[in-house]
């Protein structure tokens, strides 16, 4: 009797720490008095784009619905309806964990202290910059609401949504590129790489993967997260990182010389790029640039000095500056980063080729200067 | 012998009553154009068209009539049968593209042979109903596809299907083909299926708030018409607050972009004032892009180009495209126009010493 009442009290005993145990490990989701169905009520008839993808989404299998992110309407309003990637992160831990490493999510802040930025009227800063910054503060850039679909976050669209255009046209190069040709004629990942494949390999969130020379950006140091210069032993077990990717269609000595031309190439532009400063710098100092320095509106970060690269305005400046701004803005980025992604069309033609006339543009512009206003000057 | 002359001439008669008459039959064409063009028997056997009873003899009538107008097949006879969409595509801009560009000066300006190759292929959108649902299959699901679309807005003059492909929308359509997902061209301009095209839209191609006949509309007018493109179409997926903000931010883009382009506008002038331009400068609408001056050229650019690609980017939630191919192009243009102002003044001064 007494060992019965024993075995009654034990399994009563465990089976409340399990219920406690359970409720604590569980994420705190804020249940309200509501239940979904409420908001489905008008959302299937108001916004019924958004209630259908939300039906197809895993998401809706797995009982994660408006209030689960959304919380209530006045906790959505004040947010603008956006969700955080801290959110997400209570139930998508090892993601927040891996997105916290990389360099997405400190995008929005080194936004907000580059020059061009600053230079922008406020009122357009959301239209331009923001839209592609603000991926810090949301998850759904790239498994866009509702449907979270992973297919789509993986094909090479999503990414190719921010990571195109003149100033880093990574999804031209990857269109461009072997890689990016077998993809999109296959459709098949284990024929070609497409963008996760070496960037997000397994699904990481750490988009700064294997990424060993440099960040983002227009700057050539190779930093951390806190601009701190990385060692080098940790850019070359970023290096090694990377080849192991390579290493599942290439051999190891193909893959390793490839980056490491792409290295070369990197600096070959680089020191082109340094040429095209000299006749600017010359011509400062002979007091020929128009507007001059102290003339013009002093740089949001740098105030009254000559800027030239990183962070270089294309506003305001004179036009033999907006000639190198062409140069390291666009071009230099060509030849540096698609060396990396593999496409001769954009490290040559569209990169190389440009910066070399580029610097005959300069080198004319600064010798017209000469000509035409160092008379008047004397 | 009378009686065998009246046999005879009855015998004609009868054979002659017998004759077929000048009306075609569709077995006529069909017998020579399932061999002789193929691939136009095909698309139209696999068309809607061809189970509907609809043939070569509805649109084309018969050789000489087709001749007349080289097979072309005007609007206005589709809409016998399609009356709405016929009606619908009237009131939209794609109904007067043809008499725009006649009256334009750069088409005057351009040999005929070149017209041709160049404007006309667009443009003819006028008096073509297989500009989008091509001949013979007048496939509609052909005809929602961005493709279709891109073949006349892409490029440089016009290059919508690269603002969308650089939006969200585009981007999430080219992943997941579905317009629950993400809008086609379909789902916002042609709403329903609406043949009008210039649904929920306010400006002309030049950023004017104008109707498709040139009447400016009012504010109120402005307000309806947006309100239908808000409410139609944005709002089957999106809130009300984040749509409103879009679509203010893009005004905002739009009016910043015009300051601009009046910023360099008005150097240019200046420089007519001060005769160093000759006077007379024609800019923007109705500029050519051939024989100008370099400050000119430049001044193109910024109107044709890139405030365009700013404005109508920022529309198309494309912020790449607005920024880095409109404004920035625009801000860039702007110091080159002042630059060169600065050297055409310092070098008429050199002229006159």
């Amino acid at each position: 009797m007494v060992r019965k009442t024993f075995i009654g009290v034990l399994c009563l005993g465990i089976l409340s720490l399990s219920l406690i145990a359970c409720s604590l490990l569980r994420p705190k989701v804020y249940v309200p008095d509501m239940d979904p169905g409420f908001c489905m009520n008008c959302h299937q008839q108001v916004t019924p784009g958004l209630f259908q993808s939300w039906v197809e989404s895993k998401h809706a299998k797995n009982g994660v619905h408006c209030m689960t992110c959304h919380i209530d309407h006045q906790a959505a309003s004040e947010q603008k309806s956006l969700v955080f990637p801290k959110k997400c992160g209570e139930c998508h831990k090892k993601e927040l964990a891996e997105f916290r490493k990389s360099r997405h999510s400190i995008g929005f802040d080194r936004m907000r202290i580059q020059g061009e930025y600053l230079s922008i009227p406020q009122e357009v800063r959301a239209a331009f910059c923001e839209r592609c910054h603000s991926i810090e503060k949301r998850c759904n850039s790239c498994h866009t609401s509702h449907k979270f679909s992973l297919k789509e976050a993986r094909d090479p669209e999503a990414c190719g949504c921010c990571h195109l255009g003149p100033d880093h046209p990574h999804k031209e190069m990857y269109d461009t590129s072997l890689h990016g040709t077998i993809y999109k004629i296959t459709q098949n990942p284990d024929r070609a790489p497409r963008c996760v494949t070496c960037h997000m390999p397994n699904g990481t969130h750490n988009a700064s993967f294997g990424i060993a020379r440099g960040p983002a950006g227009t700057r050539s140091e190779a930093v951390d997260l806190k601009e701190i210069p990385i060692p080098k032993e940790e850019e070359e077990r970023r290096r090694r990182e990377m080849i192991e990717i390579c290493t599942k269609c290439h051999s190891r000595r193909f893959a390793k010389e490839q980056l490491e031309n792409a290295d070369q190439v990197k600096e070959e532009g680089f020191n082109l790029m340094e040429k095209g400063k000299e006749p600017i710098k010359e011509i400062e100092k002979e007091g020929l640039l128009y507007p001059s320095v102290p003339e013009r509106m002093p740089h949001p970060t740098e105030g009254r000095t000559l800027v030239l690269a990183d962070p270089q305005l294309y506003v305001g400046t004179s036009h033999i500056e907006r000639l190198f701004f062409t140069m390291f803005k666009f071009h230099n980025i060509r030849v540096w980063k698609s060396g990396y992604h593999f496409s001769p069309a954009y490290t040559h033609g569209y990169g190389w080729t440009e910066m070399q006339l580029d610097l005959i543009d300069i080198k004319e512009e600064a010798q017209k200067l000469r000509e035409i206003f160092k008379e008047i000057k004397k | 012998m009378k009686r065998g002359t009246v046999f005879l001439l009855i015998l004609s008669v009868f054979c002659f009553a017998l004759t077929p008459h000048a009306e075609e039959k569709i077995g006529d064409c069909i017998a020579c154009h399932q061999k002789d063009t193929r691939g136009i028997f095909l698309a139209w056997v696999n068309s809607k068209h061809a189970q509907k009873g609809v043939d070569c003899i509805t649109c084309h009538k018969n050789h000489d009539e087709a001749r007349l107008r080289k097979s072309a097949v005007e609007p206005k006879a589709c809409g016998e049968c399609h009356r709405e969409k016929y009606a619908q595509f009237l009131q939209g801009r794609h109904s007067v593209s043809w008499n725009r560009m006649k009256e334009h000066p750069q088409y005057r300006a351009m040999p005929i042979q070149l017209r041709k190759a160049f404007c006309d292929r667009c443009h003819g959108v006028q008096n073509k109903c297989n500009s989008c649902h091509t001949s013979h299959a007048f496939n509609p699901v052909e005809a929602r596809e961005p493709e279709a679309c891109k073949k006349c807005h892409t490029g440089l003059a016009g290059p919508h299907d690269e603002m969308y492909a650089s939006s969200l929308h585009g981007t999430i359509h080219a992943a997941e083909k579905s317009t629950i997902r993400a809008p086609n061209c379909v789902t916002c301009h042609m709403q329903k299926g609406t043949h009008n095209i210039s649904f929920g839209i306010v400006y002309d191609s030049w950023g004017n708030p104008v109707d498709k006949d040139g009447k400016p509309l009012s504010k109120e007018e402005q307000e309806e018409i947006r309100k239908e493109m808000i409410k139609g179409v944005c709002f089957q997926c999106h809130i009300k607050s984040l749509t409103l903000e879009r679509y203010e931010l893009a005004d905002q883009v739009k009016q910043r972009a015009k300051a601009v382009l009046d910023e360099a506008k008005k150097v240019i002038r200046e420089l007519e004032q001060d005769g160093i331009l000759p006077k007379g400068v024609v800019l923007g609408r109705d500029q050519l892009y051939q024989g100008p001056s370099r400050i000119e050229a430049l001044y193109y650019r910024m109107s044709q180009f890139q405030n365009v690609y700013t404005w109508k980017g920022a529309y198309h939630f494309s912020a790449d495209f607005s920024h880095w191919y409109g404004w920035a192009h625009l801000q860039m243009s702007l110091i080159e126009i002042k630059e060169e102002a600065r050297k055409l003044r310092e070098l008429n001064k050199l002229k006159k010493q």
